[in-house]
């Protein structure tokens, strides 16, 4: 189970490496949402559930609709995959080759902190015997963010309201 | 645009900067330089003819990237330290990226490709914005995070503006790729000063921001945008052409205008900390920057072009509307170095 | 430092690198953008949940916000620049340069 986390941020990697060696956008938003989804992962395995489900829902509802729509409309008839360019496909090769370096220098006895940093990779809850209290970590964040970070909700309130008035002024026209 | 929606983003714009310089948080840092670049950018795009909207994507792309690693910065000093506060960085890394962000944000010298080309880009009052009050907010974290960044870096990423601003100046005949290039060199000014005296960085910078706003008013009243539509200008009002002479040759720092204060001040600082040829060098390449105000006065004030009389009567086509303001900032911006003594009062 | 962080910085290198030396499509440089919010945000919340510091949970939460806001804007940048130039590469962005 320790190698699981692991191997899934080693494929979280490749993904980057599929998206910025910069093929066809089509191409592209499909590498982001793989590694979206891997990434998803390593945040349910240590134990943020909530958080997982949220950026995968946000993620691939919301965003990548749109970056989808997008894409369609300013899209060229033949896109290019990653074998039909030579620098496409050299930079997939150095990305891929960075991360086997990396790979091969923390499993072959580099890095020797496995078990300090998985030890609370469980689901864990806080438990109170006498009036049951009974938290949850990563739902904390989101309900702390209507109490002690009420203000940093209403910045981030504000933003999303005037970046629709800032994309209607930018895509108004004249 | 609607006047609403005008005055919404304008506070934006504002309520991004003073979340900025009042937070000592790095998430909350961070958000008011998001929601500060998100507001600027339709005041960019505000004419949307192609030149405005490549300006916009560029500022975009460029101050995106930038505070995504400020963001990466701040993570790494969570890590190294578990610490979200604004303060003196406890390992060498994040100050690093935390520095190349800032002066990608502020455009000095290795990221400053971005300055000219925006500038020249966006509407003149939007330039002036761009040049001025953008500059706050980045420099307002610069200034709490300076003692734990690499002196050397500082001092190298500072002269290297000093150099770019004054030479890539040279070749422009666009008053706004100059007004960049000289806030370039002027940021370079200011990077190299914060690390030995924090408070003669910010009166360079009140200094700096009187200067080019007084610059930018004139400018946007006849809106002008090149030397040759400057250069019929001293047929139709020759003594704001006079004027204008006086508030380049301050920002040039020539000695009885206020412009000549923050560079005596910086100078006698450095040498009074045993810096010797780092301010001879800045001194000389001050001389670069003056070069190309003096081209532009040169072609304004001191002489009558020939020219023919369509353009002469540019005046009957634009409704000539000076701001209120300027006759105080052009007292601020060139008479203003006698207060040099109460400066120790003032900071 | 643990392999998940020091996978998730290389992550974040090689995004930004996608972006800096940009080369086709504007669609790519921000896909990389999103990238780069991605794993800050899988750092920030692996950071948040390893180290235990519950406030700080809220924080990938506003990373989210903003990554919303940023990938907006970008996009009506991106069909602002397609309907002037009929494509969206970013070489045709060369209109200003000195």
């Amino acid at each position: 189970m320790v190698y699981l986390l692991f191997m899934l941020s080693v494929m979280l990697v490749v993904g980057f490496i599929s998206f910025s060696s910069k093929p066809s956008p089509v191409y592209g938003g499909l590498g982001l949402i793989v590694s979206g989804g891997l990434g998803c992962g390593i945040v349910v395995y240590y134990g943020g559930s909530f958080l997982g489900l949220m950026v995968f829902l946000v993620y691939l509802g919301g965003m990548l609709v749109v970056f989808g729509y997008t894409t369609a409309m300013a899209t060229e008839e033949y896109p290019e995959a990653w074998g039909s360019n030579m620098v496409i496909m050299m930079a997939m090769i150095i990305g891929v080759l960075m991360e086997l370096v990396v790979v091969v220098l923390l499993v072959g006895g580099f890095g020797g902190n496995y078990v300090c940093d998985f030890v609370g990779s469980i689901d864990w809850s806080i438990y109170s015997i006498e009036d049951l209290n009974l938290v949850r970590e990563d739902y904390v964040g989101a309900s702390s963010l209507y109490n002690y970070g009420s203000w940093m909700m209403i910045m981030a309130g504000w933003a999303l309201f005037v970046s629709v008035f800032i994309v209607i002024e930018i895509t108004r026209g004249r | 645009m609607n006047p609403i929606i005008f005055i919404t983003i304008l506070l934006t714009l504002i309520l991004g900067t003073v979340i900025t310089m009042i937070s000592s948080n790095w998430l909350m840092a961070w958000m008011g330089l998001e929601i500060n670049m998100f507001a600027i950018i339709p005041l960019i795009i505000k004419q949307h003819n192609p030149r405005s909207i490549e300006a916009a994507t560029k500022y975009f792309l460029t101050q995106a990237t930038a505070s995504m690693i400020l963001l990466l910065a701040a993570l790494m000093n969570f890590m190294y330290s578990g610490q979200w506060t604004i303060m003196n960085f406890t390992n060498s890394m994040p100050p690093f990226l935390a520095l190349m962000a800032l002066t990608m944000k502020l455009g000095m010298a290795p990221f400053h490709f971005w300055v000219p080309e925006v500038t020249q880009g966006s509407h003149l009052t939007s330039a002036a914005i761009l040049l001025t009050w953008q500059k706050l907010a980045p420099l307002s974290i610069l200034y709490q995070i300076f003692p734990s960044i690499n002196h050397n870096l500082l001092l190298y990423s500072g002269i290297l503006s000093i150099i770019l601003g004054g030479w890539g100046g040279l070749n422009q005949t666009q008053l706004r790729k100059i007004l960049a290039y000289s806030s370039i060199a002027h940021m370079g000014w200011m990077a190299i000063i914060i690390s030995y005296e924090p408070s003669l960085m910010l009166l360079n910078l009140i200094i700096y921001i009187l200067m080019t706003l007084s610059s930018f008013m004139l400018l946007i009243g006849n809106s002008n945008t090149s030397t040759a539509s400057l250069a019929i200008m001293s047929n139709k009002t020759p003594l704001t052409m006079i004027m204008l002479m006086g508030v380049l040759l301050s920002l040039g720092g020539l000695p009885p205008l206020s412009g000549f204060m923050p560079k005596w001040l910086i100078i006698q600082e450095m040498t009074k900390n045993n810096s010797i040829i780092l301010p001879l060098i800045m001194a000389m390449l001050a001389l670069l920057n003056l070069y190309f105000y003096m081209r532009l006065i040169y072609s304004s004030a001191l002489t009558m072009f020939p020219s023919n009389n369509n353009m002469k009567m540019k005046w009957k086509y634009t409704n000539l509307s000076y701001s209120t303001l300027l006759p105080t900032m052009f007292t601020l911006s060139m008479l203003s170095l006698p207060l040099t003594p109460m400066m120790n009062l003032l900071l | 430092m643990s392999p998940i962080l020091i996978n998730m910085l290389l992550a974040f290198t090689i995004s930004l690198i996608g972006l800096l030396i940009y080369r086709s499509h504007m669609m790519s440089s921000l896909l990389c953008l999103e990238g780069m919010m991605l794993s800050l945000f899988i750092l920030t919340s692996t950071l948040a949940l390893t180290m235990h510091f519950t406030l700080m949970t809220m924080m990938p939460i506003i990373l989210l916000v903003f990554a919303a806001c940023e990938a907006a804007i970008g996009l009506s940048l991106l069909v602002m620049v397609s309907n002037t130039y009929g494509l969206d590469y970013v070489q045709n962005l060369n209109l200003l340069q000195c």
